[in-house]
């Protein structure tokens, strides 16, 4: 038994490092001025990966707030009304939210959020904006549940103490976060690898020019949205850039993911 | 009324986004590019992913809930790669299946290349699921089974199924509606065919994908891509109906 998990875990291991295995080639005779610049050129031999990872982290810096006090409020919602009939329902919904492809999204996005960013702000619509709207309603409801069902366990944790903690001066979100810093850095952590990312509803929303937006109402490039766009007809060196774009990608990840370890393998 | 709204005004606001989505969604179906090939090799591709994802999946859930007992190390390094693999884009698994079984392994654009990657999808979602129903069963029932002399694989493969029949189909479900939904992982490795697939070598184009190149790359394609998507919410919502009904019927414990 020992053996068959060991040999489950190896292989996750291995095709894990599989990219990196395979962009090594990359990262041994590009030298780092080039891949480290704002130049994507591919044909020309400039494999900048600047611009698409400055737009995924854009996009993650303007969703993340965005959808964690979202998911936040309702999950609060959700407690304070959790005898109501509306729960139950609101919870279904949610769920069946989290399942939805997120094409379904793009597509929803594309006939109702593009056309409504376009006549209001101007521009053609495909921008950081439409892009960072349509990924907040795609997540909401993921961060949501996350945190309502980690305060149900907070709550189920201090039953009987409600009094108590309505003399303490911290307010409730500060409790929370207290009693539970680990589903809160967990549900932060794993929110972030959710919008770094996600490839689809992006792709659909972004425009994906290869720039750094300069406001709102650019259109611009991420890194999943990049690797997703040209791997169908890259070839050669332009291929083994987009393998070193996905291990930068899970390097990324990686330490968000194990940057809380220690804590989370003593839950 | 005001009141309750008030209230409860996020909850409102949610409910009626959800509404007006599906609203936006109704119109008369057009379907002109859309083939039973791409419906059949669908359902071929995610069922037969679910499926063999769900042994080593509930093997591994054993290990997370401590039914099969194992050296400390090797129990934390389990739990960790499940948690690693859960917070992967899609799209990496998609350059791994790429790499791997696509090229490295030789399967091409193919069902099989695509199972294999929605394998890798489903694994840590089907762990978590299983280990959901399996903690609650090992604290009422593990001791119990011990005294009995039960061993941890009868205990996890023979005895917990047979009791928990409606929540592992509950957690199939849930795996299979996973997989119904994400593009990214597949669609550099199912290939791009609207043909009738006639083995698991073929290529073929996932409904999902489909409805993303009618939006994106097919001119006056985005009716047919909002029929579609009508239909498949439609299906999720009665693959989320069903494991109510089967979890009441079929769930003893």
């Amino acid at each position: 038994m020992k053996f068959i998990v060991l040999l489950l875990v190896l292989i996750l291991v291995f095709m894990l490092a599989y990219p990196l295995v395979s962009s090594i080639d990359f990262f041994m005779e590009i030298p780092l001025s080039n891949w480290v610049s704002l130049d994507w050129y591919p044909d020309e031999e400039y494999y900048g990966m600047l611009v698409p990872l400055t737009g995924s982290l854009l996009l993650v810096l303007v969703t993340l707030p965005l959808a964690l006090l979202l998911g936040w409020v309702l999950s609060l919602q959700l407690v304070d009304n959790r005898k109501s009939w509306l729960n139950p329902a609101t919870v279904a919904i949610l769920e069946v939210w989290i399942s939805m492809p997120s094409v379904i999204i793009g597509v929803w996005a594309i006939i109702e959020i593009i056309p409504m960013v376009r006549e209001t702000f101007g521009g053609n619509g495909y921008s950081l904006l439409a892009s960072a709207i349509g990924l907040t309603i795609f997540i909401t409801p993921t961060c949501t549940l996350l945190f309502y069902r980690s305060y149900l366990t907070h709550l189920d944790q201090y039953q009987g103490l409600e009094n108590s903690f309505q003399m303490s001066t911290l307010s409730r979100s500060e409790l929370f976060i207290k009693s539970q810093p680990t589903a809160v850095i967990g549900t932060i952590n794993y929110i972030f690898c959710r919008l770094f990312g996600e490839t689809m509803v992006v792709l659909m929303l972004s425009g994906n020019s290869l720039q750094v937006p300069g406001d709102f109402l650019d259109s611009f490039r991420t890194l999943t949205a990049n690797i997703a766009l040209e791997m169908s007809y890259a070839g050669g060196m332009h291929e083994t850039a987009l393998f070193a774009m996905a291990s930068i990608a899970i390097a990324i990840i990686l330490i968000v993911l194990l940057a809380q370890y220690k804590r989370l393998i003593n839950v | 009324m005001f009141k309750i709204i008030r209230k409860r005004w996020v909850l409102w606001l949610y409910m009626l986004l959800t509404v007006s989505i599906i609203a936006t969604f109704v119109k008369p179906l057009q379907f002109e590019h859309t083939t039973a090939g791409i419906i059949v090799g669908t359902i071929i591709t995610t069922v037969g992913a679910v499926l063999v994802a769900a042994l080593p999946a509930y093997l591994v859930a054993g290990v997370m809930v401590g039914i099969i007992r194992l050296p400390n190390w090797l129990q934390s390094l389990t739990a960790v790669s499940v948690y690693i693999l859960a917070g992967m884009p899609s799209i990496i698994l998609g350059i791994i299946g790429f790499l791997l079984f696509v090229n490295a392994l030789g399967f091409g654009w193919s069902i099989l290349s695509a199972m294999l990657t929605l394998i890798l999808l489903l694994y840590p979602t089907l762990v978590t699921a299983f280990s959901q129903i399996l903690r609650p069963f090992n604290e009422r029932y593990g001791m119990a089974a011990k005294s009995f002399d039960v061993g941890p694989l009868e205990f996890l493969f023979r005895l917990s199924p047979s009791y928990q029949k409606g929540k592992i189909i509950d957690s199939l479900i849930l795996g299979w509606a996973t997989s119904l939904g994400d593009t990214a992982a597949v669609m550099l490795t199912c290939g791009a065919l609207t043909a009738f697939p006639e083995s698991i070598m073929d290529s073929i184009r996932l409904i999902n994908f489909h409805i993303f190149l009618l939006a994106m790359d097919i001119p006056g394609g985005m009716p047919e891509a909002r029929s579609l998507s009508l239909l498949l919410i439609i299906f999720l919502l009665f693959l989320f109906a069903v494991p109510r009904l089967v979890h009441h019927y079929l769930s003893e414990d």
